[in-house]
């Protein structure tokens, strides 16, 4: 540039402008958060510092970070260098902020964690219980390593006639939030009883994508009750925080939904058959009077029968079981013993040994006592060993 | 078309009704044989969907969701 040509403001900037975008380009610069402003219009506006210097800094709203972003927090900003000649400052237009260290991860945490809380995102109230009967599983995980696998083992080993719907997704590097949280979304489309979201341990980098805001909406979101299952026992996530209910381990998560499993099942089914058969049981009992118009019915043996065939279902059931049921098998047989002598004792037959006898009419139906026989009626009376055909010569009311 | 989830329900309950029936002193006899048979039937029914049934698993493609079709049960 000359010495003696003189230049326009817009000029002079415009030069530097070019200078500096085309020299440094893409950056990446750590420092110090501080004057952290998040406007109204989503864009935030900060300060990037240390001992001896300082950048104003630009986070447009389309860039969503991972993490909340407080002051006094150490990042590692990525952005390209930029000059806004309206006030002739330069600043770093930033793509990418990360924290630089441990402590700052947990700041990080912490900032988010405080603000979903304000937001009521872990009230308890809003907790959705797990259902009773749970078939159909969602699963969402990496579709690599020992996860999905550990799950599925432990789920058909204690369920079997469960359903999962795996959705294999990203979980962890930078789009590892998007995807997890479009995952949740899309599952609520599905018939599920439950959603299981997790991963195996790692790094608090690798576990960042579940201590992110966007999972964590969309957890909240979720209709569909949601377990956490992220890491280890020892690291709690924000998504630990949302779910519904947060389990240790995705193995423990699997165990978690199978509250109930297939031995339950069984166990409560022997329990209902027993139920209806002692029903019966004490039914035939107290109503002795009834069984025994019916006993010489085609119902009544069929019924017996009925019985039967039931104690050996049940034996089919003690075998899957193959636990204590065995026991309480023992005592059904005990009762069905006792119900069959008590039904033999009350054969018709006995009373008749006794030298009572049964009035039929000559069609064999028996004549009940609301029909008052009539001098000339024919009759056939039914004493043990005979059969006799009578007619009335005289009658006498005795009510 | 029911979902597997409802007509599990609906039967697990039909059963706990058939439990309420048969333990009613003033059900008639005749109707107690017959809710009797029932309940051991849908027992058996429902017992042999648990225990024959095997693991399904079944993979969601990204944004592929609509595809699936529910299992039915019986």
């Amino acid at each position: 540039m000359k010495e003696n040509t003189i230049l326009t403001v817009s000029e002079l900037t415009g030069t530097i402008k070019r200078v500096l975008e085309n020299e440094f380009g893409d950056i990446t610069v750590k420092g110090e958060i501080s004057n952290l402003i998040n406007h109204s219009s989503g864009h935030r506006y900060f300060t990037l510092k240390d001992d001896g210097a300082q950048i104003q800094c630009t986070l447009w709203k389309s860039r969503p970070v991972n993490f909340v972003l407080t002051n006094g927090m150490k990042a590692i900003v990525r952005g390209a260098l930029s000059v806004y000649p309206p006030r002739g400052n330069y600043q770093i237009d930033v793509t990418r902020v990360t924290p630089e260290g441990q402590g700052d991860f947990y700041l990080a945490f912490e900032a988010l964690k405080a603000k979903l809380s304000e937001a009521g995102y872990f009230d308890h109230d809003r907790k959705k219980a797990l259902p009773e009967i749970v078939l159909s599983i969602g699963i969402i995980t990496s579709p690599t390593g020992a996860v999905i696998q550990d799950m599925k083992t432990t789920i058909n080993r204690r369920f079997p006639a469960a359903t999962i719907y795996f959705r294999p997704a990203k979980v962890q590097g930078d789009d590892a939030s998007a995807d997890i949280s479009s995952a949740i979304r899309e599952m609520q489309k599905l018939p599920l009883d439950v959603i299981i979201v997790g991963r195996g341990g790692g790094s608090i980098e690798d576990l960042w994508p579940f201590n992110t805001e966007e999972v964590a909406k969309a957890i909240y979101s979720s209709k569909i009750p949601i377990v956490s299952a992220v890491g280890h026992e020892t690291d709690t996530t924000i998504a630990d925080f949302v779910a519904d209910l947060r389990a240790p381990t995705p193995t423990a998560a699997a165990e978690l939904v199978t509250t109930n499993t297939l031995a339950d099942y069984n166990n409560y089914f022997s329990d209902l058959s027993r139920r209806m058969m002692d029903s019966m049981t004490s039914r035939i009992e107290a109503g002795k009077d009834d069984i025994f118009s019916f006993l010489n019915s085609y119902s009544v043996r069929k019924f017996i029968n009925k019985i039967r065939q039931n104690q050996q279902f049940v034996d089919e059931l003690d075998s899957s079981l193959q636990t204590t049921a065995s026991r309480n098998i023992k005592s059904l047989n005990q009762n069905l013993s006792r119900i069959e002598a008590h039904l033999l004792s009350l054969n018709p037959d006995n009373p008749l040994k006794k030298g009572f006898a049964i009035v039929r009419n000559e069609s064999g139906a028996i004549i009940g006592n609301n029909y008052q026989l009539k001098n000339t009626d024919k009759i056939v009376i039914q004493r043990y060993k005979q059969k006799v055909l009578s007619q009335i010569l005289d009658n006498q009311y005795l009510g | 078309m029911k979902s597997t989830k409802k007509n599990f329900e609906e039967q697990l309950n039909r059963l706990q009704e058939i439990i309420d029936i048969l333990d009613n002193s003033d059900t008639p006899l005749e109707e107690m044989m017959k809710v009797y048979e029932e309940g051991i039937e849908l027992t058996k029914i429902l017992k042999d969907y648990l225990n024959k049934a095997e693991l399904k698993v079944i993979e969601i493609g990204k944004g592929l969701e609509n595809q699936i079709e529910e299992p039915i049960l019986i």
